[in-house]
């Protein structure tokens, strides 16, 4: 039967080979979706930006920094860490809208790598937010920043990345188990304000209320902030540093045990 | 080689909320040969989704099994996602990848080398015209276009099987019949198509074989012509020279009178029976026989009357729609 007779296929590349390829295309394929949209580019950059000028500009002059240190200097190394997060969430929309679209399904009856389709936007959002807080930084030196020029710098970049990629299995976790991409939109980012704004981001936790203290100095994101800090303002490792890769350590492994366990479920009637 | 393409034996899918649960697939059987265009039609609701679903390894049955080519959709996944090939309702490409990328991206994901997707590409969009559109967004194409794209991302991987779920709904005319005409050249290559419809019509231009299901079993299968003689009736209309005599006629052969002329329904034996009776009213002017429709064999066999629908919207990942 004609059927049958079907050229022969080359060998198949090993399965962690096709792992490997799978999440780099379907990551290439996230980031041209990215790099492609105009708007999203402009918005991406734009919010930031935003925050950068309303920070140094508007609300900076009232907040007290310890003597000797620019607020800028201050709030720079924060607003990166807020960007690789607001970065790493948005992967619980894009999940969302694959699932909502069909092309998961489309992906799922493909033989691709069973996890490909995670790990891939796992991996094109952290190195998204790489990109993003490199443009912070450029916006921050023209703002008066100055950072500590050295190998600090480059281990803070690469923290950055890391922590965006705990956060982002956080957000696949969202993406796989809520119903529709309006609803993604909302829980993916809902958690980060409260968690950005009460942490020593953009002020001293010093100057919250005790309770409010209290809750910033165990924030995940007030570890993240001192260790990036530590690194561009000092060129050193801050004893934050600990916590950080703690917190990022538990954030990938929950966040990807409950996207994996959310992922294989959805086989089940 | 198997004689069966595709083998669904008592298929159960009971789909379970929090509240209720409801069942779409009920002991659902059906043997798809190798090399057919088999078509699964029935209203909204009936299972078809469901039912591609399950075979496309994307749902687990509740009970029962399903085999592509004597391979098990749930245990043996990996090895039937190598010979099948999707295409749904929901034109499922990228749009933000141009339409060569989609096929390039779809390739790598069947394992196939550099050089090989990317002859596998060129050869696609050259076979389903879509050359000139090729290095352009998809999202700048039309819905046609779409289609044909979605389609021969489907063929990527050179499939056994192929399995269309609904694809020409909510096309207009001319693009699904120019789709049916792609459907029709997919089959001539010998490859297995199972096609789930709601349209009669497509099922009969496209299909050599029709299972029928309601309510997420096989009500009725076989060829378009055998499903039409089981109703196995003929419409005769008839139409007086003298128009005097219609009421006549109608009592005399039982039939109803429309827009000056007397239909009467008939098994296919009792056509001259009818005639006889209907020359001794009086001289006929005009005679026209009519075979049943496969909408007529849709309705005795469901219940109701195959509907014409807008799209639904896209099923959410449980399999239902939104």
């Amino acid at each position: 039967m004609s059927t049958m007779t079907r050229p022969a296929r080359t060998a198949r590349p090993s399965r962690s080979r096709r792992f490997i390829t799978d999440t780099l295309a379907l990551a290439g394929r996230s980031l041209a979706k990215f790099r492609r949209n105009p708007q999203a580019i402009v918005f991406t950059i734009v919010q930031p930006v935003m925050f950068v000028l309303l920070f140094r500009y508007v609300f900076g002059g009232a907040i007290e920094t310890p003597p000797g240190v620019d607020y800028v200097n201050l709030l720079i190394p924060g607003i990166v860490v807020q960007n690789a997060l607001f970065s790493a969430a948005s992967a619980s929309v894009a999940i969302s809208d694959d699932l909502a679209s069909g092309f998961t399904d489309r992906l799922r009856s493909l033989p691709t790598a069973r996890l490909a389709p995670l790990t891939g936007r796992v991996l094109a959002d952290t190195l998204r937010a790489g990109l993003l807080v490199v443009v912070i930084f450029i916006v921050g030196l023209l703002v008066g920043f100055r950072p500590e020029w050295g190998p600090g710098l480059l281990v803070a970049w690469l923290l950055l990345m890391v922590i965006a990629f705990g956060f982002a299995w956080i957000a696949v976790a969202i993406g796989v188990s809520v119903k529709s991409p309006e609803v993604a939109q909302s829980a993916g980012f809902i958690w980060i304000f409260p968690l950005t704004f009460a942490s020593s981001v953009f002020v001293p936790v010093s100057t919250m209320p005790d309770w409010l203290a209290w809750f910033a100095t165990i924030n995940p994101v007030t570890q993240f902030a001192n260790a990036t800090r530590g690194l561009v303002l000092l060129g050193e490792v801050d004893s934050a540093m600990g916590w950080t890769i703690l917190w990022v350590v538990i954030f990938a492994v929950v966040g990807g045990f409950l996207s994996i366990r959310g992922w294989n479920r959805m086989t089940r009637a | 080689m198997s004689d069966v393409a595709v083998l669904a034996e008592n298929v159960d899918v009971v789909y379970t909320g929090r509240q209720s649960s409801k069942r779409a697939l009920d002991g659902l059987n059906l043997s798809i040969s190798p090399g057919v265009v088999h078509a699964i039609l029935g209203p909204n609701g009936a299972g078809k989704t469901t039912f591609i679903r399950v075979a496309t390894t994307l749902l687990i049955p509740t009970s029962g099994r399903v085999s592509v080519h004597g391979l098990d959709v749930v245990r043996q996944a990996g090895a039937v996602r190598d010979i099948i090939g999707v295409a749904g309702q929901y034109a499922t490409v990228d749009e933000s990848l141009t339409g060569r990328e989609n096929l390039l991206l779809t390739g790598t994901l069947y394992g196939l080398s550099r050089d090989e997707r990317a002859s596998r590409a060129a050869d696609l969009l050259e076979r389903f015209d879509l050359v000139d559109a090729a290095d352009r967004p998809t999202k700048t194409y039309s819905g046609g276009m779409r289609r044909r794209l979605d389609l021969a991302a489907s063929l990527t991987g050179d499939p056994q099987v192929l399995f269309l779920d609904e694809p020409t709904t909510g096309l207009d005319v001319r693009t699904r019949n120019a789709l049916w005409e792609e459907v029709k050249a997919i089959a001539d290559r010998g490859v297995t198509i199972v096609l789930t419809t709601q349209y009669l019509e497509e099922a009969d231009a496209l299909a050599s074989r029709i299972s029928i299901i309601d309510a997420g079993r096989v009500v009725v299968e076989g060829t378009p012509a055998e499903l039409k003689s089981t109703v196995g009736e003929e419409i005769l209309t008839l139409i007086p020279v003298d128009a005097h005599l219609l009421g006549n006629l109608a009592e005399a052969v039982g039939g109803e009178i429309v827009d000056g002329t007397v239909r009467a329904r008939t098994k296919r034996h009792g056509v001259t029976n009818v005639l006889e009776t209907a020359l001794a009213v009086g001289p006929l002017s005009s005679v026209t026989t009519t075979t049943a429709s496969l909408d007529d064999v849709f309705l005795a066999y469901t219940g109701h009357i195959a509907e014409e629908e807008q799209p639904p919207a896209p099923t959410s990942r449980w399999g239902r729609r939104r």
